[in-house]
Formats: C-alpha cells, sequence, structure tokens
C-alpha cells in the first residue's frame, strides 16, 4: 500500500511538470564543451536568483557535467544540449567538471 | 594512470554498497541469491539498453528528461524499498529461524522475492548506464587502447565489490545480535536519501522549488567528492550543501517509513493456540 502512495506521490510530481510552465524571467547561460575543456571556463552570474545553464557538448562522445559545489550532475551526450537549473546561489565561487575527463574539464561559476 | 579505473569504482561502489546491505538484510531468506542474480542481470541488460536511449530521453520533456527519468527510477526505488523493510519485519521470525519451508512458501507466495529483484534492477541500472556510456567515450575517443580500458573498468570493479563485501562482512560481524534491526534502519535511511536524490534531480529541472539552494554545507568537513563523502552518500543519503526541498523528502521518508517500521510488530514465536481474530 505504502509503495503505492509513494509511486502515486512520484506519478503526481511528475504530471506537475506539464502544468508548470517555463518561466520566462529565467535568465540563460551558455558553456560548451569542446575537446574536452569548457568555454567559457569562468562565468560570472547573478547571486540570490535561480538560472538555467545550457550546456552544449561539441564532442562526439558523452560527458557529464557535475558540481559539488553546486549539487548537480548531469551526462550530455555527444552533440546534445543539457539543460540544468542552478540557484538561487549565495555570492561565492563555485568548481565544476566534467566527470569523463577531470582532468581537461574544469571551470568555475561566480555568483555576485 | 587509467581513467576507467575510478570511474568505474565510483559508480560500481554505490551498486556494491547497496548490495551488501541488501544481502545482510535478506540472511536466510530462501532463494536470495536467485531474487538478487536476476536483479543484477536485469540491471546489467537494462544499463546498456538505457545508455543507448540517455540521448532521447535527456532530450524529452524540454530538455530535461534525464531528470524526470532519475527522479522517477528514484522514487520506484524508494517504494520497493519501503515496502521491502516492512514486509521483512512481519515475515522477521521465518527468516530469522531459517525454516527454509516456511520461509520458501512466504516467498513465493507474495513475490517479495521479486520486490528484492527489483531494487537490484533499479539501483544497477542508472550507474550501470553511467558507466557504459563513459566506457563507450573513452573507446570512441582513441585516446586509450582497448585493453587499458578494460584493465581500468576490471580493477574499479574488483575495488568497488571489495568495498561492498567489506561492508556485508563488517555488518555481519559488528551488527551481529542486531543485525536486523540494524540493516532494516540502515534501509530506511538509504531509502531517505534515495528519496532526497530524487527531488534534487526535479529542482534541477524546475519541476519543483529549491526552497532554499543551500541550507546548510559541510563540505568542508566532510567533502562530497572524498570517499567518505560518496559512502555516506549512498549509505545515508549525505549531501555536504542540502536544499531545503531535499530535507523535506528525507525527514518526509524518514519519518513515515521509520513511523511504519516502528509500529509493525515483529512476530512473537508462539506456537501454539491461533488468536480468535
Amino acid at each position: 500500500m505504502f509503495s503505492k502512495i509513494l509511486t502515486l506521490t512520484g506519478a503526481a510530481l511528475v504530471l506537475g511538470l506539464t502544468v508548470n510552465d517555463v518561466s520566462a524571467k529565467t535568465k540563460e547561460y551558455h558553456i560548451s564543451i569542446k575537446e574536452h575543456r569548457f568555454t567559457p571556463e569562468r562565468l560570472t552570474v547573478p547571486a540570490g536568483e535561480k538560472i538555467k545553464l545550457r550546456v552544449k557538448n561539441e564532442d562526439l562522445t558523452p560527458e557529464e557535467f557535475e558540481s559539488h559545489d553546486l549539487n548537480r550532475e548531469k551526462i550530455i551526450g555527444g552533440g546534445k544540449t543539457g539543460t540544468i537549473f542552478v540557484g538561487p546561489l549565495e555570492p561565492g565561487e563555485y568548481y565544476f567538471f566534467g566527470e569523463f575527463n577531470e582532468d581537461t574539464a574544469k571551470g568555475w561559476i561566480t555568483a555576485e | 594512470m587509467i581513467p576507467t579505473a575510478t570511474i568505474v569504482f565510483r559508480e560500481f561502489l554505490e551498486i556494491a554498497l547497496i548490495l551488501g546491505v541488501i544481502l545482510a538484510a535478506t540472511r536466510g531468506m530462501p532463494g536470495r541469491y536467485k531474487f538478487i542474480g536476476l536483479g543484477l542481470g536485469l540491471g546489467v541488460v537494462g544499463s546498456v539498453i538505457l545508455a543507448f536511449f540517455t540521448d532521447a530521453i535527456s532530450e524529452a520533456v524540454d530538455g530535461v528528461g534525464q531528470e524526470v527519468f532519475n527522479a522517477i527510477i528514484m522514487f520506484v526505488a524508494v517504494g520497493f524499498l519501503s515496502w521491502t523493510v516492512i514486509w521483512m519485519k512481519r515475515h522477521a521470525r521465518d527468516m530469522s529461524e531459517n525454516l527454509k519451508k516456511v520461509g520458501a512458501e512466504v516467498v513465493s507466495g507474495s513475490k517479495s522475492g521479486y520486490v528484492i529483484t527489483m531494487i537490484i534492477a533499479v539501483a544497477t541500472l542508472r550507474e550501470g548506464a553511467e558507466i557504459a556510456l563513459f566506457t563507450y567515450g573513452l573507446t570512441a575517443s582513441g585516446k586509450f587502447t582497448l585493453m587499458s580500458i578494460i584493465t581500468g573498468g576490471i580493477l574499479g570493479a574488483i575495488a568497488g565489490t571489495a568495498v561492498g563485501i567489506m561492508l556485508y562482512l563488517g555488518l555481519l560481524k559488528a551488527a551481529k545480535k542486531y543485525l536486523f534491526s540494524v540493516t532494516s534502519w540502515l534501509l530506511i535511511f538509504l531509502t531517505a536519501g534515495m528519496a532526497a536524490q530524487g527531488a534534487k534531480f526535479l529542482i534541477a529541472a524546475d519541476v519543483l522549488p529549491a526552497l532554499a539552494y543551500k541550507v546548510w554545507d559541510t563540505s568542508a568537513i566532510i567533502s562530497g567528492s572524498s570517499m567518505v563523502g560518496e559512502v555516506l552518500g549512498v549509505l545515508v543519503g549525505y549531501t555536504p550543501n542540502p536544499s531545503g526541498m531535499e530535507l523535506i523528502f528525507y525527514a518526509g521518508v524518514l519519518l513515515i517509513v521509520g513511523g511504519m517500521y516502528r509500529s509493525v510488530k515483529k512476530p512473537q514465536p508462539q506456537p501454539q493456540v491461533a488468536p480468535a481474530n
């Protein structure tokens, strides 16, 4: 019975997505991945508001955008673009990296 | 340095830790190896299929399909795990006394074994798909020989499995008399952590509000990327910087499932007269 309730809750949350319209005010920021490096490697975003990161993977191989500081992880296929919502952030510096190519794919987001 | 080793280790660790707890928790349950093995098999096959469809899933639902999918997987696992914890307490006596016949009837009668199969399959699915995608990426990049990729993968898998076995043996040894309670509570915390992770995916997809993006930050004490941080992350859902919504999901599951677990009575060994109703 209990698992049913939980599954239903999950389903309800997913259904909520269709109702939840994209808020027009969320600012969008673009990062691209090429030859397992991020461009730009340093990105400044406003603190205190939710932002939308669009990460474009221009390599042929998949990458995982990961950040412990931002508490996010997302796989982005080769040639694909992924969307990640972040924040509202406190002012400060947030490290992110490509988990599949950690030695080259590094970047920092500064919130101010 | 073989890059596959570390990644495969990290993903394997998650599967191995969950497996370790489940193995310790289902001790004495007849046919458990069959159910667990079946779950692993399904998970491996499923993760390869999932890896193929990753791009399609990602692009669904306005580019956040992956998060929604991951969240569903998490909540399914939460459902199965909660059910198992409660079920195991109800049937604790059958299992602890290891009455093969009674146990076998219980297992086949209630299909509970297949719930364990599903838990293992679901746990393997996501991490397995990551390993598949990563390995594919490495192979396609041509930077490493196939041999070094395979060697690294095997090393990582062995190391991850070793940690899982250590957890299993450690639980058996340290918990001994209280093995049942310890593993049950461990499963409840693990479940709460999965619920919080599911919530995190929905926040990243902007389906749920974060409420507060970072309620506290303990990454200076235990970093999320450290070994300890990762093990705690799997076992009790440790996150150094949880959001308000994640905490609500975590506390919610802990209270509801923990409360149900406590209220369920462990069957007492009273073999004689059956009660009137």
